[in-house]
């Protein structure tokens, strides 16, 4: 007999943590994003890839509400956290965003000391304050910062360097242990050494969030996800395991887009 | 290679540049040594501390001072949080409509209204409507309007200025937009807000036709006691010197000129300081 710990961990991973279903997000009358229905789950890395205005970075941001604050967007379909529709009217966009972190595609620390962008979030979802600190550190052990930031955690976040920061990004999107970590290129402004860094820490990240990542760079998907989407034109075109995808895509278009016919 | 006609073109481009930089410099350098040569040997301690008299060797300008330390108290009072909170409202809150560009545009025209105006304005409604007297309040209240449009746009000029990444990083730990504005937007434009305050704050020092015209007094020896008194402030003092026959007032007009001079260019000093500090910090 299976333990209830084990039987909790098998159950999520079949049933999935955020799913959407056919979700359309328009700017005004153009459509960004059409009727997209994928699912994601526990322990995968799920990456979204396509050329420049696919909709792929729109559909990111429609996970975790981050599409409130455009003017004249309407968004249709629904998107399932845990069963849960986010956009019903009864639910607090901001307390969703505490459910789903979220790391920007240019690194963002706030400009305060190192201690306080990792703290911030949760004091601000009421973390009893004495905990405050084995929180920063888990969570900055967790995003492989801690040894280079443990000596000088009440300076500036803005002295760290570009990986730095946004290491620390992620370590501050962890520190509110969120169900799933949305990822927005997170490796378009670092250098390759910086990228590859972050890119194992999205190996060690993906056993304990849902990772979601949008990709320019066709090759990092194929290191690092399990999963990948491809989109075009706002359609979902092609979605299956990365090994097969990459080797053995269905479509046409996957195909043409893979092979560097357009870009 | 430039030919001789473009090289005579650049050329006096340059000479004219100059040739207006040191004709404004001249005036000021005038200004100065008039205000200074005249105002010198009759400023002391004792003149700070003396009241109004007929006879202008014992004249002092000690309730001009207080009188504008009263009014420029109260003017901070009314004006700085309504404008900080409309600033807020405007950059934050509201919606991008025809109705809030209406209201922008509006505000960015009040600001260049001359003070006059806004004397007449406080003329009618507070002194003679409200019934406020030529007091304080009244003062006060006119100086408020009129320093409140430079407030309302220096403020939401420095909300502009805080890049969104700041606001999305706050969003996507899960603050709400109060914690958002009140954590991180507001202390990254607060040295933009407090440049705008103050200098605005100077140029109302220095305004005295607003206050002239609802009827301030203009020999005042007592300090207000209190809000509905009747004051004086130093520009209105300058003013009356300034006017009046006798050689000896000219010399204590323009030694009060100097005290005022000290002050606002002092609260600008402060505001560049502000500023610099400001921009250090972005670059650090």
């Amino acid at each position: 007999m299976p333990s209830r710990e084990a039987m909790i961990e098998q159950e999520l991973l079949v049933t999935p943590r955020i799913l959407t279903d056919r979700l359309t997000v328009k700017y005004g009358e153009k459509v960004a994003v059409k009727e997209v229905s994928l699912s994601f789950y526990q322990r995968k890395v799920a990456a979204l890839i396509g050329p420049s205005g696919c909709g792929k970075s729109t559909y990111l941001r429609s996970l975790n509400r981050m599409n409130d604050f455009i003017l004249n967007i309407s968004i249709e379909g629904k998107v399932l956290l845990d069963g849960q529709d986010i956009y019903e009217r009864k639910v607090d966009p901001v307390l969703v965003r505490r459910h789903i972190g979220m790391v920007f595609q240019k690194p963002n620390p706030f400009p305060k000391t190192i201690f306080e962008n990792v703290a911030w979030g949760p004091k601000r979802a009421k973390f009893p304050k004495k905990d405050l600190p084995q929180l920063v550190e888990d969570s900055l052990k967790q995003a492989a910062l801690w040894e280079e930031v443990k000596d000088r955690l009440n300076t500036s976040a803005l002295g760290l360097s570009g990986g730095q920061q946004q290491r620390l990004c992620i370590a501050r999107a962890i520190a509110m242990k969120p169900s799933v970590l949305l990822m927005d290129e997170p490796c378009s402004a670092l250098d390759p050494i910086a990228t590859s860094r972050i890119e194992d820490l999205i190996q060690e990240l993906k056993e304990k969030f849902t990772i979601i990542m949008v990709t320019h760079n066709m090759q990092q998907a194929a290191r690092v996800s399990d999963v990948t989407a491809f989109f075009l034109h706002g359609n979902l075109i092609e979605y299956g395991a990365t090994k097969e995808f990459f080797t053995r895509p269905q479509k046409i278009e996957t195909e043409n887009y893979l092979t560097g016919k357009f870009g | 290679m430039m030919s001789w006609w473009d090289k005579v073109k650049s050329a006096s481009v340059k000479t004219a540049g100059i040739l207006a930089l040191f004709i404004s410099l001249l005036c000021l350098g005038f200004l100065l040594w008039d205000v200074f040569s005249k105002g010198w040997n009759t400023l002391s301690w004792d003149f700070l501390f003396r009241i109004p008299s007929r006879r202008p060797e014992e004249a002092g300008i000690k309730p001009a001072i207080l009188g504008t330390l009263w009014v420029m108290t109260m003017t901070t009072i009314l004006a700085v949080p309504a404008g900080i909170l409309t600033g807020i409202y405007l950059e934050e809150y509201a919606q991008p409509n025809w109705f809030t560009k209406f209201i922008r545009i509006n505000i960015a025209n009040l600001a260049g209204v001359p003070s006059v105006v806004y004397g007449m304005l406080g003329l009618a409604v507070f002194v003679r409507t409200m019934g406020l007297g030529r007091s304080v309040l009244a003062g006060a209240m006119t100086m408020g309007l009129l320093i409140l449009p430079t407030i309302i746009i220096a403020t939401s000029e420095a909300l502009k200025a805080v890049p969104d990444s700041i606001r999305f990083g706050a969003y996507g730990v899960g603050a709400s937009r109060r914690q958002v504005i009140w954590y991180h937007v507001l202390p990254e434009a607060l040295p933009g807000i407090l440049t705008g305050i103050i200098l605005s704050l100077s140029r109302a020092i220095g305004e005295s036709s607003p206050l002239i015209l609802i009827g301030a007094l203009s020999f005042v020896t007592f300090a207000p006691q209190n809000l509905l008194d009747g004051f004086t402030v130093l520009a209105i003092q300058i003013f009356n010197w300034a006017g009046r026959p006798q050689e000896e007032f000219h010399h204590i007009a323009a030694s009060a000129i100097i005290v005022l001079l000290i002050v606002t260019l002092s609260l600008n000093t402060l505001a560049i300081f502000l500023r610099t500090r400001m921009s250090r910090r972005k670059e650090g």
